[in-house]
């Protein structure tokens, strides 16, 4: 091998990527030439002075940064360590939604029922003032002498009414004299 | 997501190219992944190619975005490192040129933090002495930015290929792939490039090694 040959290939022998045969030739040459020799080393020093450099690193917000240039530029809003799948989140977020109208559809009294007059005190019942509904003779089915009595409120005082009527009205028929009478009522 | 069984697979111990095929998928941790493995060696070599910290630091975050913005056309046969290096090295390239037009310094000691110059003085060369002394560590650094400086004055098309092989160690067919250059011109550049710097440190090469 000549001296061009070598300084061709000396990256190779440096990196010890030459076949053996070749690379026999090569310190061969590097033993009895001088200026080939002196070639290696500068190339061999400078690599490894080069190499032995301190390396910069990234700073340690480099992801940050990163990632709010991604979210500015290309409107994907992510962080590093998203952990979480999304899914999972809106599973949860689902879940706390049904538990919180749950609790308060439960906190409610929907049906605003009167108490039940079993529940009162005999003192109690006999404060109520009792509006008794007249006989009307188109709703009455005649027939019977028996009267119903039930606690209602008046729509206009908000107080509790016994309501007492006769027993055979149609329930429709009460329906229809509830919204005449319980208006008309007073104390 | 992607269902095949590899998924399952955490991202750190898969291969770069493995992770870029998982990104075309929409999987974007492996994007981060990728981020985690090549920050360092990005800002580190945007930091020799231009020699301004905070530069380096941004010009790294851009080709992080590059990536992402065209990792669909990534093709997966190829080698990740190439891509990445090609696109620093690309936009390094271009920086330098918009430097020159500026009449702007380039790479110097100087514009490297002194945490990191400090770090250099923590851990010295293989082929220097070990140094006793602050006379000695004086010298030692005066050297280092011998060569930073020395690499600086390398003309742009040597440059690059030089840190690419001498401090990224990179194989000379990996720099052919990644700048396009036949590798017998990238050896007669690194020669050229190494005879420059032989010139330029000559005392402190001989004189700094055992």
């Amino acid at each position: 091998m000549d001296c061009q040959q070598v300084r061709h290939v000396v990256e190779e022998y440096r990196a010890g990527s030459l076949p053996g045969r070749m690379g026999t030739a090569v310190r061969n040459h590097l033993v009895r030439c001088g200026a080939c020799r002196d070639f290696y080393a500068a190339a061999d020093t400078i690599g490894r002075l080069v190499s032995a450099l301190p390396r910069v690193p990234a700073p340690e917000n480099f992801e940050a940064l990163l990632y709010r240039r991604l979210n500015e530029q290309l409107d994907i809003p992510r962080r590093p360590g998203r952990s979480f799948p999304r899914q999972a989140l809106l599973l949860v977020a689902t879940l706390l939604l049904a538990l919180g109208v749950t609790v308060i559809y439960r906190s409610v009294d929907w049906t605003s029922s009167p108490e039940p007059v079993g529940l009162r005190s005999e003192s109690a019942i006999q404060d109520i003032p009792v509006m008794e509904i007249p006989l009307e003779p188109e709703l009455y089915a005649p027939g019977g002498n028996e009267y119903i009595r039930f606690i209602s409120k008046d729509r206009r005082t908000g107080e509790d009414v016994f309501v007492q009527m006769p027993a055979s009205y149609r329930i429709q028929d009460f329906q229809a004299m509830e919204n005449v009478y319980l208006h008309e009522v007073s104390h | 997501m992607l269902k095949t069984p590899e998924v399952a697979e955490p991202v750190s111990k898969v291969d770069d190219n493995t992770l870029m095929l998982r990104l075309q998928h929409g999987r974007e941790d492996a994007f981060y992944e990728l981020v985690s493995r090549y920050k360092h060696l990005m800002v580190n070599y945007l930091c020799r190619m231009i020699g301004d910290y905070d530069t380096a630091v941004d010009m790294a975050q851009e080709v992080f975005l590059r990536v992402f913005r065209n990792h669909r056309q990534y093709d997966t046969r190829l080698k990740f490192s190439t891509w990445i290096y090609r696109i620093a090295t690309n936009l390094a390239i271009d920086e330098i040129r918009k430097r020159k037009r500026r009449s702007a310094s380039l790479l110097t000691a100087g514009a490297i933090p002194r945490d990191y110059t400090e770090e250099a003085d923590r851990t010295p060369p293989p082929t220097m002495r070990t140094i006793r002394n602050p006379e000695e560590q004086m010298l030692r650094r005066e050297a280092r930015d011998r060569i930073l400086e020395a690499i600086d004055t390398l003309p742009e098309d040597q440059k690059h290929i030089f840190l690419l092989k001498e401090m990224e160690q990179l194989q000379l067919d990996e720099i052919s792939r990644i700048t396009d250059i036949k590798i017998g011109t990238l050896k007669s550049r690194l020669h050229r490039a190494r005879q420059t710097l032989m010139e330029r440190l000559g005392g402190y090469i001989t004189g700094g090694i055992e």
